[in-house]
């Protein structure tokens, strides 16, 4: 083969030229790190291994006015009105400011598949808002207990459930439900047989996994409500303990999430012990003590929770919890691997420094248009 | 003498490359290629096999790669014989770049799936242990992106460089 004949073969079937197919393969047995450096190398590479990448995003940290850090806050007559929401990506450490004056005079009760669920309690108007779309679902109103409500999914879906549960007696609960476009909410009151009370409170949590909704009490028994049989149960799992002193705001450093079809309980709450996570054993009816993350990374928020797999290596195994930090803009996260608090190594009363409003939120697809 | 008569039994094929070159293979062998077991299915066999996409030298490496995966004439194959293509494998795409993407080629447009994972990974080791410069260097890869759009990407994804 002549010079001249290889250079053309090159320029025909160079490697810039491989198959897509190929490509596709090729960037699909990458690592997360790799395949993103790979979408650095030119254009084609860059569509074909985003085509590909699988990664679970981070949740973004939604802020509310009142508690927000103004620094960056470029127009204070918006930020006067209080309808400035901040979104903070901690993947990017970016923020994103968004104007949300449909949350004026509203309570966010929950969050789950990027929507927010919004209760004015003078009205007892309750909504569903993506804050991205801004998109809006309108509810039958009802007159909520302690603004205790949660949802299974995205309300564009048809299976998406709305469910609240209130104390009506020492052993009976009243679970309402309702769903979107139903007129109105269903109540029905259970009993639980037990020797212990099952206390409804505004510390309550709520998760939806494997169909059915899971609600820890303020003294973290756990019910559970199937929507489907439409049955209630307290489960015998006694609840795990919390050693040390409590912090002041304690309540606020317990998260419930659920990772894999497992329920999960975070408690930051002792003054001198480090996080520790439970996991729900249903066969033995216990909650184990998790040694390793394995690779998880949770987001730990007052009205929901979060777990995420394949985030970037620095953010794996650790919990992050509702408090972006200035000046340096850093979330504050507990390591597993590093037995330590990020940024500070005293950080643990941070209960008293953050509004239990603050919530991890599914960002956008498409967040390019969000600066 | 038994060995002698199996050879002699052995069906053969004959390849032509693009450049004209001919290669005579065992038809059990050949049809490693899913591409050419179809075109014997077909009844290909009488005459010659055109592979017009592989040069000479390129389909006299594929042909050795079919000769070590052909499946074995006595049976199962051994732990011990997988081991040894194994290795056998491992040494064969430690080649230069432009033997590995004419290998790729190859696989792909033959369809032998076990070359294939084989270039692929190969590739995949490669991007795996050099930087975005290099992957450019090595791939004779063009940077399509302009500066800004180059550092836009970056600082997005920030993360996996450091």
């Amino acid at each position: 083969m002549t010079m001249k004949e290889k250079k053309e073969k090159l320029e025909l079937q160079g490697w810039s030229d491989l198959p897509t197919e190929l490509l596709e393969s090729i960037t699909s047995s990458l690592t997360l790190d790799d395949n993103v450096r790979a979408s650095v190398v030119c254009k084609r590479w860059h569509s074909v291994a985003i085509s590909v990448r699988v990664v679970n995003r981070s949740p973004w940290l939604m802020y509310f006015p009142n508690c927000a850090n103004s620094h960056e806050c470029v127009d204070p007559s918006i930020r006067k009105k209080g309808n400035l929401y901040e979104f903070y990506d901690p993947s990017l450490r970016k923020t994103h400011f968004i104007v949300l004056p449909e949350m004026n005079g509203c309570r966010v009760c929950y969050t789950k598949d990027g929507w927010l669920l919004l209760y004015k309690p003078r009205s007892h108007q309750l909504f569903f808002l993506n804050p991205f779309t801004r998109e809006v679902i309108k509810l039958p109103t009802f007159e909520l207990n302690l603004h205790v409500v949660a949802f299974s999914c995205a309300p564009t879906s048809t299976s998406c459930m709305l469910l609240t549960v209130k104390d009506i007696g020492p052993q009976t609960v009243a679970v309402s439900t309702c769903h979107p476009g139903a007129s109105e909410w269903v109540t029905v009151n259970y009993q639980h047989h037990l020797p212990f009370p099952f206390y409804i409170g505004i510390m309550n949590k709520f998760v939806f996994c494997n169909g059915l909704f899971f609600c820890l009490s303020s003294n973290d028994w756990l019910g559970v409500f199937d929507p489907l049989e439409r049955t209630w149960n307290v489960l015998a799992v006694p609840p795990p303990k919390c050693t040390g002193k409590l912090l002041k705001d304690w309540w606020k450093g317990k998260y419930m999430t659920e990772h894999r079809g497992k329920i999960l309980l975070i408690y930051a709450c002792s003054r001198i012990a480090n996080p520790i996570v439970f996991k729900l054993d249903q066969r033995n009816m216990v909650w184990e003590q998790m040694k390793t993350l394995d690779g998880v990374t949770f987001f730990a928020s007052f009205l929901s929770s979060h777990s995420r797999t394949d985030l970037s290596g620095l953010m794996k195994n650790n919990v992050y919890f509702p408090k972006v930090r200035n000046p340096g803009k850093h979330c504050i996260s507990y390591s597993f691997d590093n037995c330590r608090y990020y940024p500070s190594k005293q950080c643990r009363d941070l209960g008293a420094h953050y509004s239990p409003e603050n919530l991890w939120i599914e960002p956008p697809y498409d967040f390019t248009s969000f600066t | 003498m038994s060995s002698t008569l199996c050879c002699s039994f052995a069906k053969n094929v004959t390849l032509r490359s693009s450049d004209g070159q001919t290669f005579e293979v065992e038809e059990a062998a050949a049809q490693v290629s899913q591409t050419i077991k179809r075109m014997i299915e077909d009844g290909c066999t009488g005459s010659v096999i055109p592979v017009p996409n592989l040069t000479g030298p390129v389909l006299a490496l594929v042909i050795e790669y079919f000769k070590k995966h052909s499946p074995p004439s006595d049976g199962c194959p051994t732990a011990l014989l997988e081991m040894e293509i194994k290795d056998w494998d491992a040494k064969f795409v430690a080649v230069d770049n432009d033997t590995l993407l004419d290998l790729t080629l190859a696989a792909h447009y033959l369809e032998i799936q076990g070359l294939l994972d084989l270039t692929c990974h190969r590739v995949a080791d490669i991007l795996n242990d050099n930087s975005v410069e290099k992957i450019r260097e090595i791939f004779h890869i063009k940077n399509d992106f302009t500066p800004e759009e180059e550092a836009e990407e970056r600082s997005k994804i920030q993360w996996a460089f450091e």
